[in-house]
């Protein structure tokens, strides 16, 4: 469908300009090409101002709409004064073969016409063309509904990291739990966890359908399987050299044991010592912690199962705790799946080493309490060797958070796949710019007229920035905002109820006392 | 319909002047109410019908004119040309509106001019009805050249009573254009200084 004529290339080599009088279909983000030699370019729309307007006395009257007057005027429907200037960025055309866009640097010659991208040329552009190894998310903001559906690429999603990132309300966990679902189901069975702060995925390992492919955990840690570099983690202030060393003796020491708890660790370190009171002081402030443990340790086989995602959850932990298991398990898996490349490389492994065969998706909720900007945290650097590291072992993350401003630069930057929601926060918008690769200024300019469950998706996942809204859930959501009217009532009920009852207790008892 | 007069100069094909029937030059000449300002018009040329709309009238007394002055006083007028001696002419200056052809209004610019002599004769209500319907809703679709010819607000405003006689449904749009016109000229006036 011809929607426009070019006016000509725009001020770069990879903007098109042109004009259009569909005011209704030409909106931002939708896809419209131009011929080039044999090929369309494609192109995304990033901008439109209006060439022609109503006349300001034409929209002030109640009883007659702008194109009632403009018709009886005798300039057409009215449809005429809509004309739009329309900026596009050149995407190029599909290389097919090498599945991604050659910018053929052909700028169009002025009056060259300008049509919309048919929706099933778009599927075919959008995301590689196979069945396997696909994240259905959504479809096109601007197509109706499943009309070109929105597939991730999830090879990308795991490898290179992604980020979603919106404010509260905007519809982040109920995305995280569309994403699970494309993750479990069919031929994808991928393996993952999901470090449930909030509690809200339950209804994933409820579910009739997938219920299967999820496990919740309350993680626990076997004191005798920590390292050094675990009470360095769990503790309120980092260990210093020397207490590093005085520990690692110790552990050594009491390594045969099996089982043995902080009271055994405590009895080997000397309260007149510095040092060693000074480990004291630390193991005491942690020893009461509920995710440890002396006997039971939620294992790697666990939580790690393919086909299969972990929700752990910490419904009496304290978030020291949460993150003390985070950076436990993380740690852990990252490990495992360094020794399962050290295996196939055919190195040597230590018995006791653990190996994961399959790769591993870490979703991180309210990830800027973990990797926080500004702020040194020992989850921090771990999230950060995850981020640079994990990609070639196979350990994928998926940060989530409703402060990007707040969230180490380091390991935004490293998130290749992004899903950004609504977001008005200038802070937070300008952490984007610096840390979204993908992250054009047209596209957060988007950012804050979004509404819950619209995204804009960008990175290596999806060949070209896309505007998408996002699917319906198959399970129940889990995350919904509590209704505090109906709640308060509630409340407020029961306790009137419960006041009269202890009322009434008290005139039974004085008329027994009488 | 009243015959009102007969073309007697074409400016353009915009702008026409039309001298008004006297007595004696039709059986019933038109009264001053026929001709007033706002009045729809029509010229016959070929099949189609050009309407027009008068916008000044002008009364020519050639005691006051350049004749009396060159011919002298009234009683050598009277004996050296006895048909100018009693000519008060009435000469209204019409503008061209658009053209009917098959029962169509067509608002664009004309194609025909009228002839000199052409008899101009008045619209019946259900004429000026039909003019002003285009697919059954009101169309004034001269008004944006109309305006570039005479940017008054006053002609329009006598056009628009006409038309609300005759397409009563359409009084409130009428009056939303007029009044758009109306402040619109008035604006335009203060900017330049009145």
């Amino acid at each position: 469908m011809l929607v426009g004529r070019a006016v000509g290339p725009g001020k770069t080599e990879d903007e098109l300009v042109f004009v259009t009088g569909r005011a209704g279909e030409v909106s931002v983000g939708e896809f419209v090409y131009f011929e080039a030699g044999d090929s369309q370019s494609l192109c995304r729309v990033m901008s439109r101002e209006e060439v022609r307007v109503y006349p300001d006395s034409f929209l002030d009257s109640e009883r007659y709409e702008p194109g009632r007057i403009i018709s009886a005027l005798g300039m057409g429907s009215g449809e005429e004064m809509r004309s739009y200037r329309v900026k596009a960025k050149i995407l190029g055309t599909y290389e097919g073969e090498e599945g991604e866009f050659k910018n053929l640097r052909l700028p169009p010659e002025p009056g060259t016409p300008v049509y919309m991208a048919e929706s099933g040329y778009l599927e075919e552009v959008l995301y590689p063309s196979r069945e396997r190894g696909l994240l259905e998310v959504g479809s096109l903001l601007n197509r109706c509904e499943g009309e070109v559906k929105v597939k991730l690429d999830m090879n990308e999603v795991v490898t290179k990291h992604l980020s979603i990132l919106a404010s509260t309300g905007s519809g982040k966990s109920y995305t995280v739990g569309v994403l699970l679902e494309e993750f479990v189901r069919g031929d994808n069975r991928g393996s993952g966890v999901v470090v449930d702060i909030h509690g809200e995925y339950d209804t994933l390992a409820e579910d009739r359908e997938f219920g299967d492919r999820f496990e919740i955990y309350e993680p626990k840690i076997r004191v005798s399987n920590m390292t050094v570099e675990d009470y360095d983690l769990a503790s309120p202030r980092r260990l210093t050299g020397k207490m590093r060393n005085r520990l690692y003796q110790v552990l050594n020491e009491l390594g045969d044991e099996v089982n043995y708890g902080f009271d055994e660790v405590l009895a080997e370190l000397d309260e007149e010592d510095q040092t060693e009171s000074a480990i004291r002081w630390r193991i005491n402030s942690i020893k009461n912690f509920g995710v440890f443990d002396e006997s039971v340790e939620t294992s790697l086989d666990d939580i790690c199962r393919p086909g299969e995602f972990s929700i752990l959850q910490f419904p009496q932990a304290s978030e020291v705790e949460e993150k003390i298991a985070l950076s436990y398990f993380a740690r852990k898996i990252l490990e495992a799946r360094k020794n399962y490349k050290r295996v196939r490389m055919g190195k040597g492994l230590s018995e006791s080493s653990e190996t994961i065969k399959f790769p591993v998706f870490l979703v991180l909720e309210e990830a800027h309490n973990y990797a926080p900007a500004n702020r040194d945290v020992p989850t921090r650097d771990l999230l950060r060797t995850i981020a640079r590291e994990g990609r070639k072992f196979g350990v994928g993350l998926c940060v989530v958070t409703q402060r990007p401003s707040r969230l180490d630069e380091d390991v935004l930057s490293q998130c290749n796949s992004n899903i950004i929601m609504k977001i008005k926060n200038e802070a937070d918008q300008n952490s984007i710019r610096k840390g979204v690769e993908a992250a054009s200024e047209d596209l957060i300019r988007d950012l804050p007229g979004l509404t819950p469950g619209q995204a804009v998706i960008a990175g290596e996942c999806l060949n070209t920035p896309v505007l998408v809204d996002i699917r319906r859930r198959r399970t129940e959501h889990g995350g919904t905002t509590p209704d505090v009217a109906e709640e308060c009532r509630s409340a407020y009920e029961d306790f009137s109820e419960e006041e009269s009852r202890r009322d009434r207790d008290v005139e039974e008892v004085g008329k027994d006392v009488l | 319909m009243t015959p009102i007069g007969q073309v007697v100069r074409v400016d353009s094909v915009l702008d026409w002047l039309v001298e008004v029937f006297r007595e004696g030059d039709v059986r019933s000449p038109p009264g001053r109410r026929d001709f007033s300002v706002g009045t729809f018009l029509k010229v016959r040329a070929g099949e189609s019908k050009l309407v027009s709309v008068v916008r000044d009238v002008v009364v020519h007394n050639p005691d006051y004119g350049t004749l009396r002055v060159k011919a002298g006083n009234r009683e050598e007028i009277e004996e050296l040309m006895p048909d100018l001696s009693d000519r008060v002419r009435t000469l209204i200056l019409v503008y061209y509106l658009g053209t009917v052809e098959r029962g169509e209004a067509d608002y664009s610019y004309p194609d025909l001019v009228p002839r000199l002599h052409d008899e101009v004769v008045g619209m019946s209500d259900e004429e000026v009805k039909n003019f002003h319907i285009d697919e059954g809703s009101l169309s004034v679709g001269y008004l944006p050249r109309l305006l570039k010819l005479d940017n008054s607000p006053h002609l329009f405003s006598k056009m628009v009573d006409r038309i609300g006689d005759v397409l009563e449904r359409d009084v409130g749009l009428l009056e939303k254009i007029r009044d758009d016109v109306s402040t619109r000229s008035k604006l335009e006036g203060m900017r330049e200084g009145y």
